[in-house]
């Protein structure tokens, strides 16, 4: 099979996803379409490689959320007032509180927090807590241990909390998990 | 002001975190892209079967694919591919680069068409289409009925009022919204009423983007003239359904009698509560 009909193939069956995950973590459609033209662009350097890949959803998926990850590091915001007003929404609209892998926008905050200093926390909280990856696959994907990925996820939920106790005075946890 | 309770994720012990088992949105992915095979396959399928909301996430990664191929079509991208494969010097990347031009043009192009159906659809006192109330999770407009024109190899996204000829293949995409219940339902020029969907929404999950295509394609019929598809949205669906097909039939009425014309009527008949929008296309032979 020639090289443009895989590539095209993969466009078909994956392209969706692709966009539908840079969409996911960049939050803007023309950037999540840029995105996704430079995700293209690096598998259609790779072929080679795809051709034996038992799953290039799992591949696409990595290059795709490195890809989107470095966009986000190259941005700068205020986030200590974007973590406040993130919460502050929450207030009155749940009882008991909320969970951090509920609310999408503060979790990506915390994220984009973390690629700046750990790009590959970064990574592995993505697959981990935005992806619902389980543990297995992303220790295949990333090639880690399981027990070093559990020290590194626990890493990132230290950081978050401390990201968001120093941002947001007032802020409480439900409890602590680590 | 006082701050909700925030819930951090936990992790358990080493001993207790074997999650080989579960079933992840992941595997969910990956059984829609056909990747899984044999027992993976049957094993990710049976928790779909019997899970509501990972069949639910699979509902919505279909929809969601289906949207983009059909808002960013391949044929343009397989038409540039073609065109620079006969050029045998260029290296790998420089074949990449040209291909994936193409593809910057496509995207570019699918942004374009799709900003030009929002600025046609919110155009106020135009006599064009209503797009309605539906506000995305920003509080932006968003079209709440939109259509897509098949061509060979991939689609295009249509244009309010567009011309289309007898045989042409169209896909109505509706944008969900709170509203527990939707009907399609359309009107033309000879005063036949067709509904296209009727069907609650409180399975789409939340955080679903953009417009979900209805199943079927429709194919046009040779009946010339304007035809308005509406897309109304309540809460009862048996008692939106009929508020939705009375005013169809009433405007229906009204057009064959030469009362109404549906170029100009954008909305049907209902209960004000009831959000509505609006588009049409002209049938020609």
């Amino acid at each position: 099979m020639r090289d443009q009909e895989i590539l095209a193939g993969l466009y078909r069956t994956y392209g969706g996803r692709v966009y539908a995950r840079c969409l996911r973590l960049l939050k803007n459609p023309e950037e999540a379409q840029d995105a996704t033209q430079e995700v293209f662009i690096k598998v259609s350097r790779s072929l080679d490689t795809f051709r034996n890949e038992a799953s290039p959803l799992t591949w696409m998926t990595r290059i795709a959320t490195n890809h989107c990850l470095n966009v986000i590091r190259g941005k700068k915001a205020p986030w200590h007032e974007k973590y406040r007003v993130e919460v502050e929404t929450m207030s009155g609209t749940v009882d008991g509180g909320f969970h951090l892998l509920e609310h999408k926008e503060l979790l990506r905050l915390v994220l984009s927090r973390v690629v700046e200093r750990d790009p590959q926390l970064a990574e592995l909280a993505t697959y981990a807590f935005v992806d619902d990856m389980r543990q297995q696959d992303i220790c295949t994907l990333v090639g880690m241990s399981a027990p070093t990925l559990r020290k590194r996820l626990r890493e990132f939920i230290a950081i978050a909390r401390d990201e968001l106790s120093s941002h947001v005075p007032g802020i409480t946890f439900a409890e602590a998990p680590i | 002001m006082t701050l909700p309770r925030v819930h951090l994720p936990d992790l358990p012990d080493d001993a207790a975190a074997d999650d080989s088992a579960r079933v992840s949105r992941f595997d969910v992915e990956r059984l829609a892209c056909g990747e899984l095979r044999g027992d993976e396959q049957a094993r990710v399928q049976r928790a779909v079967d019997r899970d509501p909301a990972l069949r639910a996430f699979l509902q919505e990664l279909r929809a969601d694919d289906a949207a983009f191929l059909l808002q960013q079509p391949p044929a343009a991208f397989m038409a540039r591919l073609a065109a620079a494969t006969p050029a045998p010097p260029m290296t790998p990347w420089a074949r990449a680069a040209a291909v994936l031009g193409g593809l910057r043009l496509q995207l570019m192009a699918g942004a374009m068409a799709a900003a030009a159906l929002v600025a046609v659809v919110v155009l106020p006192g135009t006599g064009g289409d209503d797009d309605g109330p539906i506000r995305g999770k920003g509080g932006e407009r968003q079209p709440a009925l939109s259509f897509f024109v098949k061509e060979d190899g991939g689609a295009r996204l249509g244009s309010a009022g567009e011309t289309l000829k007898a045989g042409d293949q169209i896909q109505l995409a509706v944008k969900d919204a709170d509203p527990r219940a939707l009907v399609v339902i359309g009107v033309d020029s000879a005063g036949v009423v067709s509904v296209y969907a009727s069907e609650e929404t409180t399975t789409v999950p939340k955080g679903q983007t953009g417009p979900r295509p209805l199943p079927a394609a429709l194919v046009l019929d040779d009946v010339v003239g304007a035809e308005r598809f509406f897309v109304v949205y309540g809460d009862d669906l048996a008692a939106l359904e009929r508020a939705a097909r009375g005013a169809a039939a009433r405007l229906a009425d009204d057009v064959k009698s030469g009362r109404a014309d549906l170029t100009v009527t954008t909305r049907l008949a209902v209960d004000d509560a009831l959000p509505q929008a609006s588009i049409h296309i002209l049938k020609v032979r």
